[in-house]
């Protein structure tokens, strides 16, 4: 396997995606390839970096706005009828 | 009597969007804002993802396609904002420059400044493959589903993913946040 191929790869080899022979392939070119070992651990990373710190905080007093307004917007068709009566 | 089971029923109708609310708002909310990049925009489409999904409640029955039908809301309507709108930054030189960490910040502020750096490095995504990235990497969504809420196939939700993490990855590899 060369370094392309190891690239076209990387998504599915993280993903548990590629059958075992090319897995097998690509473990064993990664053993043996410093670039491309590099490449798959920084990639590791970013990902990780993506899952604990990629999220925009909310605030709590957004959240509750946000809530109480919601719950407004719902309610209140069902209130119309009553104010008619 | 009738006042009572009014007040019953709104104490049952808020309890179910308080549960719904407090699982998903800040999926919905992230991937809204990674769209609009404004809170205010955010906002508004994460209380209209809700009215809606609780307005047409049959497939919040199945807990399992919840989130990803919620984001697949979320993301339609953030789409129908962006396009609406005309003061858009689309420009990477107006989106909000890269921190640079301090010698020896506290942890919080430690915290604080990778998700600057990270979410920076977002912005810097193309739109296809940072909401690709968010919905694969950030909010966990399976490949399929995350194929579903953009609309496109497995294959090119896959490469949408790849791409994007290679984007990031060549982002963040410059900047001391490991």
């Amino acid at each position: 396997m060369r370094c392309e191929d190891m690239a076209e790869r990387l998504t599915d080899l993280m993903e548990g995606r590629l059958d075992p022979d090319e897995e097998a392939a690509a473990l064993a070119h990664l053993a043996g390839c410093v670039h491309c070992e590099t490449v798959l651990a920084d990639t590791r990373d970013a990902v990780q970096l993506a899952q604990d710190h990629g999220r925009v905080e909310l605030a709590d007093e957004d959240r509750a706005r946000m809530l109480d307004s919601i719950v407004g917007q719902l309610a209140a068709p069902r209130d119309a009828p009553s104010a008619d009566r | 009597m009738r006042l009572a089971a009014e007040d019953s029923a709104a104490s049952g109708l808020r309890h179910r969007i308080e549960t719904l609310f407090v699982a998903h708002v800040e999926a919905v909310y992230n991937v809204a804002h990674r769209v609009l990049w404004n809170r205010a925009d955010a906002e508004d489409v994460t209380q209209r993802t809700f009215v809606k999904a609780i307005t047409r409640g049959e497939q919040l029955r199945d807990t399992r396609r919840v989130r990803p039908w919620l984001l697949q809301i979320a993301y339609r309507e953030a789409i129908t904002v962006l396009r609406q709108r005309r003061d858009v930054p689309t420009d990477p030189g107006e989106l909000p420059e890269t921190p640079v960490l301090d010698a020896a910040p506290d942890d919080a502020a430690v915290a604080s400044d990778v998700r600057s750096i990270v979410g920076a490095a977002l912005a810097r995504l193309s739109p296809d493959e940072r909401m690709a990235v968010v919905l694969r990497d950030v909010e966990g969504l399976p490949m399929n589903d995350v194929a579903d809420v953009l609309g496109v196939g497995v294959s090119a939700a896959k490469m949408r993913v790849h791409r994007g993490r290679a984007s990031l990855r060549d982002r963040l590899a410059t900047k001391e946040v490991r």
